[in-house]
């Protein structure tokens, strides 16, 4: 306590540059949970606590009444915590928003830092949207200390190093740059370093979209550059093999990056089975992604221009269940499509219990009411659902939203040139992807699961 | 920034892409139409010439040390003298681009979607077209996901049209030969064996790159020949010599005649089509930055992305208004100086002032 | 940088309204439910100037699956087939759609004046699919397209099931192509085969053996078991085929087939060998004993007067339907290939069988 006095009684007092007491206030006047109050005297002068309720806890601080009997005034009597250091108005600005108190006295410039910070958070959970169901069960939470913390359990070598910035002008979001430093491409490091010190926004609440300011192209942003995930062994097994991890204070995803096509069909567990299975498994992902894209375009493509592709019986069929439907096949298919991703979106959207009664209603009721009124052909309402279901098959969300949308341009394809059509959307999307980088690496490196930073 | 640099895989997947863009099309018919000795003669003629105009050009990059092919000639014997030396050269790239542009529309045309407006059709270039903007590498790449692509269901089609052929048909197997030499359909299919000029004049050559370029340029010369002569042979074993030289598009009409139980498609046509139209989008993307390559490299300080733009343009045109097919397969045939002074006549030009210039250095 | 930003911008909305244009003028498109899907087509020579077409198609409908057999037949006059495509065209709400056609059946009199005229345009515009199956029609071709199929829609009118290997195929039925017909016409060392079918009251149609062309013209007719000798010495035979005999019948179930050739003055000469695997399926309990000798014996005698007769009949028409002039081809000048037909009313064609009566199926055949 008395090392406190000292340091307080040290407290610069210069007349001109003002007084942080009052200057405090007038900062953060309106704020209700802004506290300042007196905790004592110390010969003339008068030792005030500033901090915000909200964000700090009292434990670290103990009080006790004077001993004085003519006034019953509560005083300092102690203190626990970590170091404390001195500050002037800016620094003490911020660290009163990030939960720390500032001891001072009333007509000093500067004032002490105690730290008192208490995070909210919640507990480590298994993860959300990356469940597997062998292999590591929890999941990064939103706070960034506790984050470093996983991550660095996984990989215990001196060659993990980290870097930490702040990002965002108002919320001021710590962040922290993780790299393996011996396999890491050193020219990424410093190309993401200088995009993040260039980085001008006012605030960050997301790694998603700490991801989007950091993809500067406005052309190029179709296609996540990143890999966004909840699981410490995803980063630290991506961290080991070149890549490069992005913590973020108040969001439970890292960004891993450089990422490349190819990574986001790879599930964690790929590498937890036995690797004929994942081979299997991601055949039957790869497989996926095409009905996904291909289906819906080839019904149409098949049923409106290239009838010949098909067999004579499957044609018949086609037109057997077509009869009566008063749209075109391309507006049918479009409608059907849009339809379907409304239930989808009803569905993310909704508590779970309600959700399920909406994919009751969407798409069993739907389904069969806008067949039996003759809106769509039953062959397109099988094709749909399949889409909808090989879409949800896509690991990575980000990819799963891009392929959501993908699928419209190729059934406009199909729609204006049939197979051709489809297939000229086809060689746009490869061209386009063969154009894009992800922060260096090119995005269609291999096909190969094997890939980083460093070649 | 690390460069990233072509490997010899890249290079031949571009030759095999561009085998699958020209092979099947006009060829077959050209070839077959050329001789009545053994078809496997002339192909085997031009896999020669074709592998000496390549070692001719090999040398020639490794002369470079790393620039560009056509700065380098411009350094030899000045901008001038360059520009006319290159000049046949970028027109015979600008009539390839119209002609492969053209040829596939008009068989489009014919063949899946007969009432497509044929400017809707030659609007396709608008996509190579912006590859090419992008540069080089991306097209390298995209050609690596084509290959998978586009000659695996090349391959696959050309499988399934095993059965049903018969080798009795496409006999004679020896025989009379040389009669080709004085037909001038044998010249004119000269255009499929020439794919490599195009890598040669758009990437810097080091040394080691110059290397690669010879061995991806073998595995593609391999490829070709093996292509070309599944795309001849397969239709006059199926058919037989008689009605193969009476058809346009053999390997089209073949395609349609494949019929197994198995096979889900009935028409393969449409499948073989979709995949020559992959093969040729990225062709025609890869010979605009040839074109883009040769202009930049005389005039420096044009923008490549222009460049493209306008030669876009041009040939969009020129696509537009060439009126008949008749006069496509005269243009074809009349080309062929264009396409031997590429082949030939530029390289050893080029090494000719190259020794003259050495050696009137090492005698100053 | 604003202004730029503008002219991108503009870019992107010209760019869009340049899809909605293109997506209105789907140029191609015409939906399945427009079409009519045709079956078969039927191309009947009716008077020097003018044929007659008929197309068969099924009619589909989602309401009762009990309707799916019912089939809808239309027909025109026309100079072409092209034309009569375009007349029919007059009398349907639908377009007609011949590009997935199974089968072209044609009368006899087409084949009698020459097939060539009536196909080219499936070759030249790729209307119909070059793996159609051909037919001759012997007889009326008004019932095979107005009469109900009794076996069902779907199976019958396609007619490729008929002929299929994987359906009603046999190899005696000699499935033919139109892009085979077409080839074989313009190849002057192989002769056309192609199989001839009848109405038949029960089923829709039957066939009555295969025929062969000169050219484009209509030779002649090899019977159904002359045909089999045809697939065995064409290796077409991947099948089991039954052959009745006097004593016994047996079921061919291997055969291979080596055919050596050799020019000798000019005068081809033709070893045709053949190793046949046999099984018996049945013996004719009436005739006394009879040993596997016997029934090598017998059958070596009728392969070799099926031969004979095949041979005769051919060459006296001047149609190598085998294609032993294909084996030729190395050995003439091109020029000379068509000269092949002469050459083959002359050649030698000698047949050699080797049987093996593989086994006597599940029951012992008594020595």
């Amino acid at each position: 306590m008395s090392r406190l006095l000292a340091q307080l009684h040290r407290l610069r007092t210069e007349q001109g540059t003002g007084m942080l007491m009052e200057q405090l206030n007038v900062l953060f006047s309106d704020s209700s949970d802004y506290i300042a109050f007196k905790i004592g005297g110390s010969g003339e002068d008068e030792v005030f606590l500033c901090y915000l309720s909200t964000l700090t806890s009292h434990q670290q601080l103990h009080f006790t009444l004077s001993a004085d009997e003519n006034s019953l005034k509560s005083q300092l009597l102690e203190y626990e915590g970590t170091p404390i250091g001195e500050a002037d108005l800016e620094e003490c600005e911020q660290a009163l928003c990030s939960g720390v108190a500032i001891l001072c006295m009333k007509n000093s410039s500067t004032g002490l830092l105690l730290d008192l910070q208490q995070v909210q958070q919640r507990g480590l959970e298994s993860p959300y949207t990356e469940t597997v169901l062998q292999g590591p069960l929890y999941a990064f939470n939103e706070n960034l200390e506790v984050n470093s913390g996983l991550v660095r359990q996984r990989i215990r070598t001196s060659q993990l190093k980290s870097y930490s910035m702040i990002l965002g002008k108002n919320t001021r979001t710590p962040a922290r740059i993780y790299y393996c430093n011996d396999v890491v491409d050193h020219d990424c490091l410093a190309k993401i370093k200088g995009i993040l010190t260039n980085m001008k926004a006012d605030g960050i609440q997301d790694t998603g979209e700490l991801l989007r300011l950091m993809d500067t192209k406005r052309w190029m942003r179709l296609f996540p550059k990143a890999i966004l995930t909840e699981r410490p062994d995803r980063v630290s097994s991506d961290l080991l093999r070149g890549k490069i991890a992005i913590l973020l204070d108040g969001t439970p995803f890292a960004l891993v990056l450089p990422a490349v096509y190819t990574d986001f069909w790879h599930s964690p567990e790929d590498s937890f089975v036995n690797p004929y299975v994942s081979v299997f498994q991601n055949s039957l992902r790869f497989l996926a992604m095409l009905m996904n894209l291909f289906l819906p375009a080839l019904y149409v493509a098949l049923t409106s221009i290239n009838v010949d592709v098909n067999r004579l019986e499957i044609s018949l069929a086609a037109a057997a269940s077509r009869e009566g439907v008063p749209y075109p096949v391309f507006f049918e298919t479009v409608l059907m499509l849009i339809l379907i991703d409304f239930i989808t979106e009803a569905g993310t959207r909704l508590p779970k219990a309600i959700s399920s009664t909406v994919t009751m209603v969407g798409g069993v009721v739907l389904g069969q009411a806008i067949i039996q009124a003759n809106i769509v052909s039953n062959l397109l309402v099988i094709i749909v659902a399949a889409t909808a279901i090989t879409n949800f098959i896509v690991i990575d969300y980000q990819m799963g939203l891009i392929q959501r949308l993908l699928k419209y341009f190729f059934c406009v394809g199909a729609g204006i040139a049939g197979l051709l059509g489809i297939v000229y959307i086809l060689a746009a999307m490869i061209f386009y992807l063969s154009t894009l980088d992800s922060f260096g690496t090119p995005y269609l490196t291999t096909l190969m699961p094997q890939k980083g930073g460093k070649k | 920034m690390k460069q990233e640099s072509l490997s010899t895989y890249d290079i031949f997947c571009i030759h095999a892409l561009y085998a699958g863009a020209c092979a099947g099309l006009i060829y077959p018919s050209m070839l077959i139409n050329s001789t009545i000795g053994p078809l496997w003669i002339p192909i085997a003629v031009w896999a020669t010439a074709s592998l000496l105009s390549g070692m001719l050009y090999g040398r020639l990059l490794l002369k470079l040390n790393g620039q560009e092919i056509v700065p380098f000639v411009g350094k030899l014997i000045g901008k001038p003298f360059a520009f006319l030396l290159l000049l046949p050269v970028l027109v015979f790239m600008c009539a390839a681009i119209t002609v492969i542009l053209r040829s596939f529309t008009e068989l489009v045309s014919m063949t899946l979607l007969p009432t497509t407006p044929m400017p809707f059709m030659n609007g396709m270039i608008i996509l190579p077209a912006a590859l090419a903007a992008s540069g080089f590498m991306p097209i390298a790449r995209a050609s690596r996901a084509l290959l998978l692509t586009a000659i695996g269901t090349i391959l696959v089609l050309i499988i399934v049209s095993f059965p049903s052929t018969e080798w009795d048909l496409a006999g004679p197997w020896r025989g009379p030969t040389g009669d080709f030499f004085t037909h001038r359909d044998f010249y004119a299919g000269s255009f499929v064996w020439m794919g490599f000029i195009f890598t040669a004049i758009i990437a810097p050559y080091s040394n080691q790159q110059a290397k690669r370029f010879q061995k991806g340029f073998w595995a593609g010369i391999a490829f070709t020949l093996a292509l070309v002569l599944c795309f001849i042979y397969i239709p006059t074993m199926t058919f037989g010599r008689e009605m193969t030289e009476a058809l346009s598009f053999p390997v089209v009409s073949k395609m349609d005649a494949i019929y197994e139980y198995w096979i889900i498609f009935e028409n393969l046509t449409a499948i073989f089509l979709s995949a020559t139209l992959l093969c040729i989008l990225l062709v025609l993307a890869l010979q605009l930055k040839a074109v883009e390559r040769i202009v930049t490299g005389i005039w420096t300080k044009l923008p490549g992305v222009w460049v493209v733009a306008a030669t876009m343009l041009l040939v969009f045109f020129i696509a537009l208004f060439i009126p008949e097919w008749r006069n496509m397969e005269r243009f074809i045939i009349n080309s062929v100086f264009l396409r031997l002074y590429s082949m030939f006549l530029f390289p050893s030009i080029v090494m000719l002032c190259y020794f003259i210039k050495q050696r009137k250095a090492g005698s100053v | 940088m604003r202004p730029f930003r503008r002219v991108r911008q503009l870019a992107a909305i010209s760019l869009s309204a340049c899809m909605l244009v293109t997506s209105s003028g789907c140029w191609d498109s015409r939906d399945v439910d427009n079409r009519m899907l045709v079956g078969s087509i039927g191309i009947e020579d009716i008077d020097d100037e003018n044929l007659k077409v008929w197309f068969r198609v099924p009619i589909t409908s989602s309401t009762s699956s009990n309707d799916k057999d019912s089939s809808f037949t239309a027909s025109a006059r026309g100079v072409t087939v092209m034309d009569a495509i375009n007349r029919v065209q007059y009398k349907l709400s639908k377009s007609l759609d011949v590009s997935s056609t199974r089968a072209v059946l044609m009368n006899m009199k087409t084949a009698r004046v020459g097939l060539l005229p009536y196909l080219e345009f499936a070759i030249r515009d790729r209307s119909v699919p070059l793996d159609a199956v051909v037919a001759i029609i012997d007889g009326d071709m008004a019932p095979l397209f107005t009469r109900k199929n009794p076996i069902g829609e779907l199976s019958g009118i396609y007619t490729k099931l008929y002929f299929e290997p994987y359906a009603g195929g046999i190899p005696r039925k000699n499935k033919t192509t139109l892009w085979e017909i077409y080839s074989k016409f313009l190849n002057p060392t192989h002769a056309n085969l192609v199989p001839v079918l009848k109405d038949d009251k029960e089923s829709l149609f039957t066939q009555i053996g295969n025929a062969y062309f000169n050219g484009d013209k209509y030779a002649g007719m090899i019977t159904m078991d002359e045909s089999l000798i045809y697939e065995m010495i064409t290796e077409r035979l991947a099948d089991t085929e039954i052959m009745l005999m006097s004593r016994s019948d047996i079921k061919v179930v291997h055969k291979k087939t080596k055919v050596h050739t050799k020019l000798e003055n000019g005068k081809p000469i033709i070893n045709v060998v053949i190793w046949v695997a046999i099984s018996l399926t049945d013996k004719s309990q009436n005739k006394g004993v009879t040993t596997e000798e016997d029934i090598k014996r017998e059958l070596d005698g009728e392969l070799h007067r099926l031969a004979r007769s095949l041979t005769k009949k051919t060459q006296k028409a001047g149609t190598d339907i085998v294609g032993f002039g294909n084996r030729f081809r190395g050995r003439m000048h091109p020029n000379d290939y068509d000269k092949w037909p002469d050459m083959y009313r002359n050649a030698e064609i000698n047949y050699k069988f080797h049987i093996r009566l593989r086994n006597s199926g599940l029951e012992f055949l008594e020595q």
